[in-house]
């Protein structure tokens, strides 16, 4: 098991967001956490397990609150990301 | 933009501007139950005649002084921050100059401990033209005076750690020096100033931290993530016994060299094909390339 980090620009949409790290879910393994800082988001992967190809799903919490999980996807953890440059709290879905 | 914003306001700030008086009054105007001033004092301390300081031992005279001037600085401050809390103008705070003060500190970094005045600055820049002080009052003035607070409660605990020593040690003098720093401490601008040092230093740290982190290509678009599930099922999963020599080979394709006896898997070569192989193009040309390779070494 390996841990792996990479930084992502806080430019992005939060769906360009999910893709690139749907894409480097393949070569790095399954994401664990995700940190606003500065400038980017950073994100944490774990290569103990490979998930399904475009699997992932980040959406906007509400408040402190993560939203409703959607159906048949499962509730892997909350975060914070930069989408547009503004900071958000976010809750990370897998969805198969 | 943002060291220019930082840069004005300390030339202002330095600059001592008379405009500018977001503290609580001078120390000349201190409303001391004292009829004693500073000079007089230290005059009456450092006289050979006891009947000069009312008899009292120096160290005596000593506690007297720090004591009523303390308590002078004290209520000055609880005056002050009571009107900065009411939110008063009154209270002499330079409002357009602490606003340019934050926007330079929270420009630099977003510490979660200065969040809301981050908040604030940006809700009170972003209107300037209709902004409501209050907003800025309710939500900004509250972090500084904590800072204002944190900052005196600590040269009042060295203040009285000293208060124990002898007058040899702790003189009045440096008793009314101290004292002076305590007012100080008490002035809003450098709360402000401690929060720029804050941010100042997270953003160094963040920075830091960032510089030992990768970052990623400009263009991952969704075909990104099947040419990367591509290469790991090829190095990888296909065929699990061959993971190492096939690394070899993509490693060989990549530029990358490992000492002979060095064992070799996907770990130790997927960065590099990240890495190098930003446009989805290249990086389906490159698994082309490889396949071929691997077809030909394995006799396949």
């Amino acid at each position: 098991m390996a841990t792996n980090k990479r930084k992502y620009k806080g430019s992005l949409t939060l769906g360009k967001l999910e893709i690139a790290l749907e894409a480097h879910e393949q070569l790095f393994g399954e994401v664990t956490a995700l940190e606003a800082i500065g400038e980017y988001t950073v994100a944490t992967y774990d290569d103990e397990d490979y998930p399904a190809e475009a699997s992932l799903a980040l959406l906007p919490m509400i408040g402190d609150s993560a939203p409703p999980t959607p159906d048949g996807a499962t509730h892997l953890f909350d975060g914070e990301a930069l989408a547009l440059g503004q900071k958000m709290k976010i809750s990370a879905f897998r969805t198969m | 933009m943002r060291q220019i914003i930082f840069a004005v306001f300390c030339m202002v700030a330095l600059s001592g501007c008379a405009a500018v008086r977001g503290s609580q009054a001078t120390s000349a105007a201190l409303k001391s139950p004292s009829p004693i001033s500073i000079p007089d004092a230290m005059k009456a301390y450092s006289s050979p005649d006891p009947a000069s300081r009312e008899n009292m031992s120096r160290f005596d005279y000593r506690e007297y002084v720090i004591t009523i001037r303390m308590d002078a600085i004290d209520q000055e401050y609880d005056s002050f921050t009571d009107q900065l809390n009411a939110g008063q103008r009154g209270a002499g705070l330079g409002f357009d100059l602490l606003l340019l003060g934050l926007s330079g500190a929270t420009a630099l970094a977003n510490p979660s401990s200065v969040e809301e005045l981050a908040v604030a600055t940006t809700v009170a820049t972003g209107a300037r033209a209709s902004v409501d002080k209050h907003v800025f009052f309710d939500r900004a003035v509250p972090a500084l005076v904590a800072i204002m607070d944190a900052e005196r409660a600590e040269i009042k605990t060295a203040i009285a750690r000293k208060r124990g020593l002898p007058v040899e040690q702790y003189s009045l003098g440096s008793a009314i020096d101290d004292l002076n720093t305590l007012r100080r401490a008490g002035k809003i601008e450098s709360a402000v100033g401690r929060l720029t040092q804050a941010a100042q230093a997270q953003k160094a740290q963040q920075e830091a931290l960032l510089a030992d982190i990768k970052g990623v290509c400009d263009n991952i678009t969704a075909r990104t993530g099947a040419l990367n599930l591509r290469f790991r099922k090829l190095v990888r999963d296909d065929v699990p016994a061959k993971e190492a020599s096939r690394a070899r080979l993509a490693a060989t394709e990549l530029g990358l060299s490992f000492a002979d006896d060095q064992t070799v898997g996907f770990a130790d070569v997927r960065d590099a094909f990240d890495d190098q192989l930003c446009d989805d193009n290249k990086k389906e040309q490159f698994l082309d390339s490889l396949e071929a390779t691997i077809a030909t070494t394995e006799g396949t």
